[in-house]
């Protein structure tokens, strides 16, 4: 991506970065608690996480949830061909859906022609048709795969700037 | 799909998870002030997330940051794995750290994983020697040019 989206950051920020990612404690007070860890005070790790939040460097503070686990294990990824001068248009109508959680532009090549992609979770494979089948009514595309997911072979959340991170 | 059951939640659960994936207080009682928007207290907050954590529902509660603003590089890689090695891959695949997601799909290109590292170069060496690895018929590499969202919340309530 763009070079420019990189934020400057110090190390105090690295450090609140490694705490923020892992899982917080559930305490009455667990900003407090984090913040004991770097000795800065309780109001400067919650600005902190605002002041994140604000510029995208946190996209979110909250709950991954196992969606798996209360029904939700039909999650294919769709993948679009789409011709290059209606990228944007198709794009930006997919991501007006709910049903999608992640919606990209990806390179493409001659093995590979998908140029957008989008993540639909679902209760069902009928569902999952369904509303892949509505997507492609609404950009007036029909060449798209959908990848069934079979199997969860792998799924952490990113440590960054953790040691063992090589 | 999964052979993971699923569990049946309470009202006061879906609604706390509900409000739990985007509307996290950023206050200095978090979890009382939750109980407050629930009507039960803070410490029945925190019991009901330890009941939801030990069944696994609840994975983590913490901060998703972006990549691209921490200087990291990402790309979605797919492979065409045979069957007779694809445990093989599928083992030097997850052992990266990078890797956070890796799925097998229904699709003559089998394995599909999301790669996060600090440089291009890393990412570039890494897919390098993957394409090495045998049983490995072929490899695309599909970097973002342009996100249009993402979103991740799942609708607990009907």
């Amino acid at each position: 991506m763009h070079q420019e989206d990189k934020l400057k950051l110090d190390n105090l920020d690295v450090e609140l970065i490694k705490l923020m990612q892992e899982d917080m404690p559930l305490v009455e007070r667990p900003f407090l608690e984090i913040s004991e860890k770097l000795n800065i005070s309780e109001k400067e790790v919650i600005s902190w996480i605002n002041r994140s939040l604000k510029s995208g460097l946190m996209r979110r503070f909250g709950a991954r949830i196992s969606h798996r686990k209360i029904g939700i294990d039909v999650n294919p990824m769709i993948a679009w061909k789409i011709p290059e001068s209606n990228i944007e248009e198709c794009g930006n109508i997919l991501a007006k859906n709910p049903e999608v959680t992640h919606c990209y532009e990806r390179a493409t090549s001659e093995e590979w022609p998908y140029s957008i992609y989008t993540m639909i979770h679902c209760k069902s494979k009928s569902e999952a048709d369904r509303i892949a089948k509505s997507l492609s009514d609404q950009i007036n595309i029909t060449d798209y795969i959908l990848l069934y997911s079979i199997r969860e072979l792998k799924k952490t959340h990113m440590a960054y700037f953790a040691e063992k991170n090589k | 799909m999964s052979d993971e059951k699923t569990i049946k939640l309470t009202e006061v659960e879906e609604t706390l998870l509900e409000k739990i994936q985007h509307n996290f207080p950023i206050v200095e009682k978090p979890f009382d002030e939750l109980g407050s928007q629930l009507g039960i207290s803070g410490q029945e907050v925190i019991k009901i997330l330890q009941k939801l954590k030990s069944e696994g529902i609840i994975r983590l509660i913490g901060g998703v940051f972006d990549p691209r603003k921490l200087g990291f590089k990402g790309t979605l890689v797919g492979l065409k794995v045979d069957n007779a090695h694809i445990e093989n891959v599928v083992e030097r695949i997850n052992k990266c750290h990078g890797v956070s997601h890796n799925y097998l799909r229904d699709h003559e290109y089998n394995l599909w994983f999301t790669l996060i590292m600090p440089t291009k170069e890393e990412i570039d060496a890494f897919i390098d020697d993957l394409r090495k690895e045998e049983g490995v018929i072929s490899l695309v590499e599909l970097p973002a040019k342009r996100i249009f969202k993402i979103d991740v919340r799942f609708k607990v309530k009907e």
